[in-house]
């Protein structure tokens, strides 16, 4: 399958260096002390933010600092296969794990855990499409909700994907590109005004020369949905204001 | 003197924490609920349809604070050996932590389950719809849908939103045109612009009130009224004010035919404020 054309548009129009439309929204849930829903494209999450809270396991309490724990989940519908729903799979399904635990890792040195001694403060993804860029757009919601709970943190994490089609480094890959075996892709979440890298994932082989491109280039996309993020948070933060000075 | 003794004066988040029952009896005095609304009167209630793109069919309800979504995706099943031309339906419900402190993560909870069933019974018992349709190639082939209602926000009255969510998914639903192979037994399937939509014969939706002493009648409980009520009554009707099935949990009040009489006025208003609710949504093209 043809996925770069020759005039340099991708598959569903982009250019390379092009995200997919963004459209993120805090506070969309009433139950949860934060929560957000973020959409990249076709791919979209809901992510709720409890706590900080009492544990609800009192063997995962921490005397010093909150615990944070990240749960994913992922709709049967949201993909164009239907994931079987046998037990086994649902709650072994080790790949969920493993995005669980590296949002969770993500989150970690973000957070300011300390100022939470004996807490928990759980962090719930719910993937309702996916269309692509799973972890990225799950850590971006996340980063959203937590600023709506008004959790501690030193910055906001942003995430982004980058890969390489026909010498062309791309930006923010949906399915189609990233199930083509050809298509080396990593995932990278910073904090913006730091710079310092929190998450870098690769599961495929690129030529090391082309490395450095990629990284710049999907750094430069977590620059753009920082931007989106920052103006999102300070809309939501007004209307707040307005509802409470008016 | 006498030492000043002031009356102890409680916020009213207080006093419905430490006595919700007493709570709730001062507001249903003046016919009126805490969140404002009258007792008969059922919570906004909002449709989208289709909403989700990689589902064959979906509805987002909106159902005051409660929050589901219906996927249904098709797929490609054997039929069963006394039943060779019919096809299955499978409706699943989820509540996962994100919508409430109140569930915990892993296997599904006892609510969800009993939901899940429920809807199973009522698509079965209800005849809504003729499992035929779903047929592809007798003995061979049929289609397999199923239907996973997840919660997003949860404040009780999960049945009629669920269902709800359901039933709209289903009206406005597509199958993709399947054709078998006779010789490789494989199907192909295509989705195009013609491609029919499910024949709804009987579409069916539910109402649930809650009941409290004295025969007093709460449409649509949030989950702190069901959590008090002393009965929960859930009435499933057809779009014709048929009666499909009534679950009740709890006691029962002494002359219960009276209520049930008002019950089932209110619950054939509410069917046919949802079956235009439904007809009127139709799907973003």
């Amino acid at each position: 399958m043809e996925l770069l054309s020759p005039e340099g548009l991708r598959i569903d129009g982009r250019r390379a260096n092009e995200l997919r439309r963004i459209t993120c929204k805090p506070s969309v849930l009433k139950n949860a002390d934060g929560s957000a829903y973020f959409e990249q494209g076709n791919t979209k999450v809901l992510a709720a933010v409890y706590g900080p809270r009492q544990p609800q396991l009192k063997s995962q309490t921490a005397h010093d600092r909150a615990v944070i724990r990240v749960e994913f989940n992922v709709a049967p519908f949201s993909s164009s296969e239907r994931k079987k729903r046998s037990r086994f799979e649902k709650y072994g399904n080790l790949r969920i794990l493993e995005i669980a635990t590296s949002i969770k890792q993500t989150f970690e040195p973000v957070i300011i855990s300390t100022v939470y001694p004996r807490s928990e403060i759980a962090i719930y993804l719910h993937l309702l499409q996916d269309d692509g860029g799973n972890i990225q757009t799950c850590i971006n919601a996340a980063t959203l909700a937590l600023i709506d709970a008004g959790i501690a943190m030193t910055d906001y994490v942003c995430a982004c994907s980058a890969g390489y089609i026909d010498e062309t480094p791309v930006l923010d890959l949906n399915h189609i590109e990233e199930s083509s075996y050809e298509t080396p892709d990593l995932t990278m979440a910073v904090m913006p005004r730091s710079e310092k890298i929190l998450l870098l994932q690769m599961e495929s082989r690129l030529q090391i020369g082309r490395l450095e491109d990629t990284l710049a280039l999907a750094k430069a996309g977590c620059g753009q949905i920082h931007e989106l993020m920052d103006k999102a948070v300070r809309d939501n933060t007004l209307d707040l204001v307005h509802k409470y000075t008016n | 003197m006498a030492p000043d003794i002031k009356p102890v004066v409680l916020s009213a988040a207080a006093f419905e924490k430490i006595a919700p029952e007493e709570f709730y009896k001062r507001f249903v005095q003046n016919n009126v609920r805490p969140d404002g609304r009258s007792l008969e009167r059922f919570r906004p209630t909002s449709l989208q349809i289709n909403s989700v793109t990689t589902a064959n069919g979906s509805a987002v309800v909106r159902l005051g604070n409660t929050m589901v979504v219906c996927g249904i995706k098709a797929e490609v099943a054997e039929p069963r050996a006394d039943a060779p031309n019919l096809g299955y339906i499978v409706p699943n419900v989820e509540l996962a932590p994100i919508c409430s402190p109140q569930f915990k993560a892993g296997p599904p909870g006892e609510l969800s389950q009993a939901i899940g069933h429920q809807l199973n019974r009522i698509l079965d018992l209800g005849k809504v719809l003729k499992l035929d349709q779903l047929c592809i190639e007798e003995h061979q082939a049929v289609w397999c849908l199923y239907a996973d209602v997840t919660c997003l926000t949860y404040e009780g009255n999960i049945l009629d939103a669920a269902l709800l969510a359901l039933m709209a998914a289903l009206t406005h639903m597509r199958l993709p045109q399947a054709t078998l192979n006779e010789d490789t037994g494989v199907v192909t399937t295509s989705l195009t612009d013609d491609s029919t939509p499910l024949v709804i014969d009987r579409p069916v939706y539910a109402a649930t009130f809650a009941m409290f002493p004295d025969q007093v009648l709460l449409a649509d409980p949030t989950d702190t009224e069901e959590a008090i009520a002393e009965a929960l009554v859930s009435v499933v009707l057809d779009d014709q004010g048929r009666q499909c099935c009534i679950w009740t949990h709890g006691t029962q009040p002494q002359d219960y035919t009276r209520c049930t009489e008002r019950l089932l006025t209110l619950a054939q208003q509410r069917t046919t404020t949802l079956q235009s609710l439904v007809t009127a949504n139709a799907p973003q093209s």
